[in-house]
């Protein structure tokens, strides 16, 4: 990793807040980007106000918003304002993508409009990502990431189906979109380099979505099979589930992909029964899960998760720990593999920050922490847009960098 | 004819349905996409669930995710099949590979290997844990990796074992942060390539939203909530029972438009005369972490008793012109439907050779102007075996 990142001449406007808008700031800062987070102590980034904290609950000690903002810069500017806005227009338009989250339209009533920035820089692009995206009948609806998964079908996805849908406990949509988002806008950079024009990269969360649950959604055209919850049984595998291990609130998540699997499994739990091991296919499988499931449990149910684990795979068995926060910090694929880097942040102390999924040989992978809030606005404001002190005294007098 | 955003870079891809899928993006983006099919992963073509498509039944995620690229036959683990994988990857600029670790490894598929003759290359690969480390051989299924990666451990009712999402997340959602990395490097490596690897394990913790800085900063361990959110102690509903299904609606509290918005929910309760004493909860100067559980389960009801009196799409009409921040909890032949989705012109119609219509997911994105990126219909298994076969001959031949 000799050279700096793939993006390091990328030069950033993150207008992003809350998730989906800062998630795709972060990968680009990954990729050796200069994000500049533009917020305001006036009207603050929810994301900084969000448990968890590090120690007493302040503006630069948010894990939540530490998490989603690693590696960019911070300037305060206060769009409330019009020497805010103006300054922000300023901002946006030396930088090479300006990128939002924002309801549909709030861009346009603060003058920072893909229509009104690239009539004066025709080669800007900007990567907008809404709740259903910047045109429609819809396209005004705020909402949550949380209760966007009732309307992209994953509420009716997550559950069993003799229950209430429950849905994820994560708002999937806010991290999901930014990854398409993210690929779209690195195509709309190389149609810039091109052709010299830039492009609007209007994205729908709920679209995004929709991509995934494409096979799904090609499926109910055609068959009258319901596509619900279903627990946790797959299509084609079984047995398949979460079974519980020793321990409060301690699960394994098993599944057996073939017929060669589903032996190696039966002699690991000393299953038995009238027909012979090669014999027992998918269809009777099926036909005896009640009894197959009870002895997975009996078995599970006396051993610890990661045991359990180990023997599973040991045998060749699709199996791993249903892992929860703790787990995944002592995970030994994910310290052997180097996922998570200490760093030390001024106002949180030293604590580890994670690597995108993704490792590259040629290029740096960047990872940096989350910056206080407002701590480059100085920097920025001499070094992106040539202003003088006098002007920035003028400009903070004013009001322009609450 | 429109302007692609990619040039047409030719990419070669092989493997499950997370190359499936990193093809499909950069396929539906302006690069030449060649699927390559191989006995190893023919299953795939027939695995459930099925969709009837031109006099056959083919796999519902296989036709899902291919569209925007040409197939082809050919068994790259034979010497005659591995031999013209090599040439063919001499034109390409891409090479996408994914699978288990030691299948890759075997059959020559891993990116050093083809950048070891083709230096400049981009080349990835994507695994269930990765290309190192104690269990890079670990047998892997969607459900296992997203338990893997904590994202069961939040879902479910407290009282049954956590559950999956039911529709297979962790191969798309790897694809996707594959062509992510792929067309960073397209734009910004230049003469280096890339050499990029991805694993499915790490690509579920980054759908997490703060998971792990809960352990990290306060050593708690978020669980999960069924229906509800919010409140460290307190438990709201998220989902909520109507008339004909479920709405998505969260109450919110606190300086700030959200809450605001609560009260437009009251008071449309209060002209149907259900606002009971709602009206007098002071949403905006009540913080979540002062609620009561007896307090909030009082509102809930009143609610749900006024929700119960509608049909989720009453209540998704009321939701827009009011801005009221609920959505209606879709099923997925709903959402063929969804009027925003239509105005978007979001579905695609593809045909089969016989005329039978299906409609497809379709452009990535609505871009502001030119370059419209629209997608063109999956090819058949090996569709296009002797058009690039007999095109690669050709050039071999000049």
């Amino acid at each position: 990793m000799s050279r700096p990142g793939l993006l390091a001449a990328l030069t950033v406007a993150d207008f992003g807040w809350a998730v989906a808008g800062p998630v795709l700031g972060r990968f680009l800062a990954h990729h050796g980007a200069t994000v500049i987070k533009i917020e305001s102590n006036s009207h603050l980034d929810a994301g900084r106000a969000s448990t968890p904290f590090a120690g007493r609950p302040s503006r630069n000690r948010s894990g939540f918003f530490d998490q989603h903002n690693a590696g960019k810069q911070s300037v305060t500017i206060n769009l409330q304002r019009p020497e805010g806005r103006a300054l922000a227009r300023r901002l946006a338009l030396a930088c090479d993508v300006v990128n939002e989250n924002f309801a549909p339209g709030v861009m346009d009533r603060l003058g920072l409009g893909y229509k009104e920035l690239s009539a004066e820089r025709p080669e800007l692009v900007m990567v907008s990502q809404s709740m259903q995206g910047q045109t429609g009948p819809h396209a005004g609806h705020p909402g949550f990431g949380t209760t966007l998964q009732g309307l992209v079908g994953l509420c009716h996805l997550t559950g069993w189906p003799d229950r209430e849908p429950v849905g994820t406990g994560e708002p999937y949509t806010d991290t999901v979109a930014p990854i398409l988002a993210g690929t779209a806008l690195m195509a709309a950079l190389a149609y810039r380099r091109r052709t010299g024009r830039g492009t609007h990269v209007d994205l729908s969360q709920f679209e995004a979505l929709a991509h995934v649950l494409a096979p799904a959604l090609l499926h109910v055209q055609v068959s009258d099979e319901p596509h619900v919850r279903r627990g946790n049984a797959g299509w084609s595998r079984a047995p398949e589930g979460v079974y519980p291990c020793s321990g409060r609130d301690r699960w394994c998540a098993i599944s057996v992909n073939t017929d060669e699997q589903w032996r190696s499994l039966a002699a690991l739990i000393g299953f038995s029964a009238d027909l012979p091991p090669d014999r027992q296919d998918l269809a009777w499988r099926r036909a005896n899960l009640e009894a197959i499931e009870r002895s997975i449990s009996a078995w599970t149910s006396t051993r610890d998760p990661l045991a359990a684990q180990a023997a599973l795979q040991a045998a060749g068995v699709p199996g791993y720990i249903v892992a929860n926060a703790h787990d995944l910090v002592v995970d030994h694929q994910l310290r052997a593999r180097g996922h998570f880097v200490p760093r030390e942040h001024p106002a949180m102390g030293e604590h580890e920050y994670e690597l995108p999924p993704f490792r590259l040989k040629e290029h740096a992978v960047v990872v940096a922490r989350s910056p206080l809030i407002g701590e480059h606005t100085d920097a920025v404001l001499t070094g992106l847009l040539g202003m003088s002190e006098a002007e920035i005294v003028a400009a903070r007098e004013a009001g322009a960098l609450e | 004819v429109l302007d692609r955003l990619f040039d047409g870079p030719r990419v070669i891809e092989v493997g499950d349905y997370a190359a499936m899928f990193c093809g499909k993006l950069l396929g539906n983006l302006g690069c030449d996409v060649v699927r390559i099919e191989t006995p190893a992963t023919d299953g795939l073509t027939v695995e459930p669930p099925l969709v009837a498509w031109d006099g056959r039944e083919l796999s519902a995620a296989w036709l899902a995710y291919n569209t925007s690229k040409r197939s082809i036959s050919l068994d790259v683990e034979q010497p005659l099949g591995s031999a013209t994988l090599d040439a063919l990857l001499d034109d390409a600029a891409v090479f996408i590979a994914s699978g288990r670790p030691d299948w890759l490894e075997r059959h020559g598929l891993l990116p050093d290997v083809a950048r070891a003759r083709r230096p400049g290359q981009i080349a990835c690969a994507i695994t269930p844990f990765g290309l190192d480390g104690p269990y890079r051989d670990y047998r892997a299924s969607d459900l296992v990796v997203q338990a893997a990666g904590s994202f069961v451990y939040l879902n479910g009712d407290h009282d049954r074992p956590p559950v999956r999402v039911s529709e297979e997340q962790t191969w798309p959602i790897a694809g996707a942060q594959a062509a992510f990395a792929v067309s960073a490097a397209l734009y910004g490596a230049g003469d280096a390539g890339e050499s990029i690897e991805v694993s499915l394990h790490e690509t579920v913790l980054a759908t997490l939203v703060s998971v792990v800085p809960w352990w990290q900063l306060e050593q708690r361990i978020p669980e999960r909530h069924a229906r509800t959110r919010y409140g460290r102690d307190v438990r709201m509903r998220q989902i909520w029972p109507c008339r004909d299904g479920f709405v998505a609606f969260r109450m919110s509290f606190g300086l700030g438009t959200s809450s605001r918005r609560n009260l437009r929910l009251i008071h449309w309760m209060d002209e149907e005369g259900m606002a009971e004493d709602l009206l007098s909860v002071p949403w905006e100067y009540t913080s979540t972490l002062e609620l009561t559980q007896p307090q909030v389960d009082g509102w809930q009801a009143a609610i749900e008793r006024f929700l119960m009196t509608k049909t989720k799409d009453e209540l998704y009409a009321g939701a827009l012109a009011r801005t009221i921040l609920l959505f209606p909890v879709l099923e997925l032949r709903d959402i063929l439907d969804d009027r925003q989705l239509a105005a978007r012109g979001f579905f695609q119609p593809f045909a089969d050779g016989s005329g039978h219509e299906l409609r497809f997911p379709g452009p990535l994105f609505q871009p502001g102007h030119e370059a419209v990126p629209v997608p063109t219909r999956p090819p058949l298994p090996g569709e296009h075996t002797h058009e690039i076969l007999g095109a690669l001959a050709r050039g071999a031949a000049r």
